[in-house]
């Protein structure tokens, strides 16, 4: 047994080596180094300021409200380094308890009976002791809640919470549906559920298989082991980024097509489904990926590629015929038939979701009263549209319209310190997701809407068979990256469309350095900004990959055009400059 | 008479543990020793344990299992 302490140090769980690392004599070296950095004085100034300033009133109200704003200063809480917090916020009674009982304990409390619900603890303790991404992640879950809440207050922290909840509920349904399946955890042996589970990749929509919804379950592979993880503890995919190096594949493709193709090189992939269905979305790095996967799954796979120029009609038959052979390959391997029932019946279901969506941006364009902040708005939003259909996304949408409608009803200027409106455009840092909720606390940038969010903009028609699969085509089509990033220069540059739809007057633009497709179109953009008389901050990034550009680079980035462009003051100075490159 | 002493004593007694326990937890959430835990105990130590797994070496299937693909 092994114990890290903040610093980074790794010390076995031994009373002597504890005694040396954490003993007095330790800690007194360690308060000596700090009382000669200042460190103590600068504390004790400033404790000293803060009482003789402070009003018995002010200090109630403090305790009651929470601390305005401009008074937070939310990076003190952190222990350097970890991302850890030396206490959690202090955000007024009201919503500290409402964050203690209904996002820590609920949240805790819903990850054990989600478990217990969608399979069985036995199933769930093998999991996490075979596979990395799945012990070294989800554990950490609530740090990945206080990350993107922070600073958050009444309906805002309330309406993200709940998009955060969907999204853990429906993470342990698919790794617990991958779990009482596979073959690895039950002795190399298949099972009943193995039979009827179809794997598919994570770009593959789940509206693919509504037809066989009642009857078989799909799972997207690299879904949990891959994406979600990067968002809740990026040190795990670091490890698949490697595995696909080391052995001679090329390191200059999007990480993320590395990733997913390390988890099979690792052998850390759940083999719980006799076929996969594979996609080339969004780009050439992801075909590398379907071939990688051919050869060590070894099974039946279907490649279902989607056009790059998606929008060309010569293209939309061809691409209606790709999902029909699918269903036909599903029909064949499954030895089930297709049902045009059950595929009414899901895609109405879904098109609900997509309604409500719509009104959402209707609220987040026009008003104030947006209860989503940014990186809720945009995780949720390309979870669901990416997974299909499933129970808990309405049971999320039904509580969240009661916040929203509430918020509007009421006028509660859910985002009250917003200096500029932002649009976030292109590919996100997974890694630093919730760049948004720092971005508003230090500099009141409110990200409104982000391109991801964009997406599957499509109602999908039942009326007749061949609307059915038109719309399913168009829908498969507007895919994430595939619809606006590498899907044609007219698409990337709807921004300015969006820009005014959303009434923004600020653009973060994501700068994926491993995209060959954003790559190429980089200096247009330079030019539409200077011509267009844009604000726009260019933020590099490797996607899932926090070595290449760090967290504490992209705030400085940020920082920096804020004073010398903007010549803006921090909303809270204490959250400027500090290390974070250990955290999760 | 004495019953229901019997089970005030029960509730009060329920009621403390809950207390305690509902005091405990605010303790391990406001000080966040949850992620601190997992950071310094449970992570490295999950993590070392999947360093030392042993693992099938993927590399090693044959490629050539599947069908050709014909041309045209």
């Amino acid at each position: 047994m092994i114990l890290k302490t903040f610093e980074g140090k790794e010390i076995p769980l031994k009373p002597k080596a504890l005694w040396e690392a954490m003993g007095p004599k330790a800690k007194l070296k360690k308060f000596g180094g700090r009382v000669k950095s200042g460190a103590i004085k600068e504390k004790v100034k400033r404790t000293a300021d803060a009482v003789v300033s402070t009003s018995l009133k002010k200090a109630v109200s403090d305790l009651w409200n929470g601390k305005p704003h401009g008074e937070r200063r939310l990076g003190d809480l952190y222990i350097p380094g970890t991302g850890l917090y030396k206490h959690r916020e202090w955000r007024g009674v009201k919503d500290t308890f409402y964050y203690f009982h209904m996002i820590w304990l609920y949240n805790y409390a819903h990850m054990v009976t989600d478990i217990m619900e969608y399979g069985n603890l036995p199933d769930f303790i093998k999991g996490t002791l075979r596979y990395r991404w799945m012990g070294q992640t989800y554990l950490t879950v609530m740090h990945w809640f206080d990350r993107g809440m922070e600073g958050l207050r009444g309906p805002a922290l309330r309406g993200s919470a709940w998009h955060y909840r969907g999204m853990v509920s429906e993470s342990i349904r698919q790794f617990q549906a991958m779990f009482a399946a596979d073959k690895k955890l039950h002795g190399g042996k298949t099972n009943e559920r193995w039979k009827k589970q179809i794997a598919h990749n994570e770009t593959v929509s789940g509206c693919i298989f509504y037809p066989w919804r009642d009857y078989l379950d799909d799972v997207p592979l690299e879904m949990i082991p891959y994406f979600v993880t990067c968002h809740v503890n990026n040190h795990t995919v670091l490890n698949y980024i490697d595995a696909a190096q080391s052995i001679g594949l090329p390191a200059d493709p999007c990480p993320m097509c590395q990733a997913e193709y390390g988890i099979f090189v690792l052998d850390d992939y759940p083999d719980f489904a006799p076929i996969m269905i594979t996609s080339n979305e969004a780009c050439d790095g992801s075909v590398a990926t379907s071939v990688l996967q051919d050869w060590f799954l070894d099974r039946p796979l279907f490649a279902m590629p989607q056009p790059m120029r998606f929008d060309d009609p010569l293209v939309q038959e061809h691409c209606q015929r790709e999902i029909e052979e699918c269903w036909k390959f599903v029909e064949r391997e499954m030895g089930i038939p297709f049902s045009w029932d059950q595929y009414v019946k899901y895609a109405e279901s879904f098109n609900k979701l997509t309604e409500f969506e719509h009104e959402k941006w209707d609220v987040a364009a026009n008003t104030p009263y947006y209860p989503i902040n940014g990186v809720a708005q945009a995780l949720y939003r390309i979870y669901y549209s990416q997974d299909g259909d499933r129970p808990i996304w309405h049971e999320i949408d039904k509580r969240v319209r009661k916040i929203l409608e509430d918020t509007v009803e009421k006028k509660i200027n859910t985002f009250p310190k917003t200096r500029h409106r932002v649009i976030a455009w292109s590919c996100a840092p997974l890694y630093y997701s919730n760049w948004c909720t720092w971005a508003y606390n230090c500099w009141g940038l409110n990200c409104v809407i982000n391109m991801d969010s964009l997406m599957f903009d499509q109602m999908l028609r039942t009326d007749t068979y061949e609307h059915a699969i038109e719309d399913l085509a168009w829908f498969n089509e507007k895919a994430p990256m595939r619809a606006m990033a590498v899907g044609g220069h007219e698409h990337i540059f709807r921004l300015w469309e969006f820009m005014e739809r959303f009434h923004c007057d600020m653009v973060v633009m994501y700068d994926q350095l491993q995209c060959k497709g954003m790559q190429g179109i980089h200096g247009m953009f330079e030019d539409e900004f200077r011509r267009r008389n844009i604000h726009a901050i260019w933020v590099p990034h490797a996607l899932p990959d926090k070595r290449t550009v760090s967290r504490r680079e992209i705030r400085q980035i940020i920082n920096d055009y804020m004073t010398t462009v903007m010549h803006e003051e921090p909303l809270d100075p204490s959250l400027l400059d500090f290390e974070d490159g250990d955290s999760w | 008479m004495k019953a229901l002493k019997t089970i005030f004593r029960i509730l009060w007694t329920l009621l403390k543990i809950t207390g305690i326990a509902y005091v405990i937890l605010f303790i391990v959430f406001f000080f966040d020793l949850d992620g601190k835990l997992l950071y310094t105990v449970v992570e490295p130590n999950l993590a070392a344990h999947y360093d030392r797994m042993e693992r099938r070496d993927n590399t090693k299937m044959p490629y050539g299992k599947k069908d050709p693909v014909e041309a045209g």
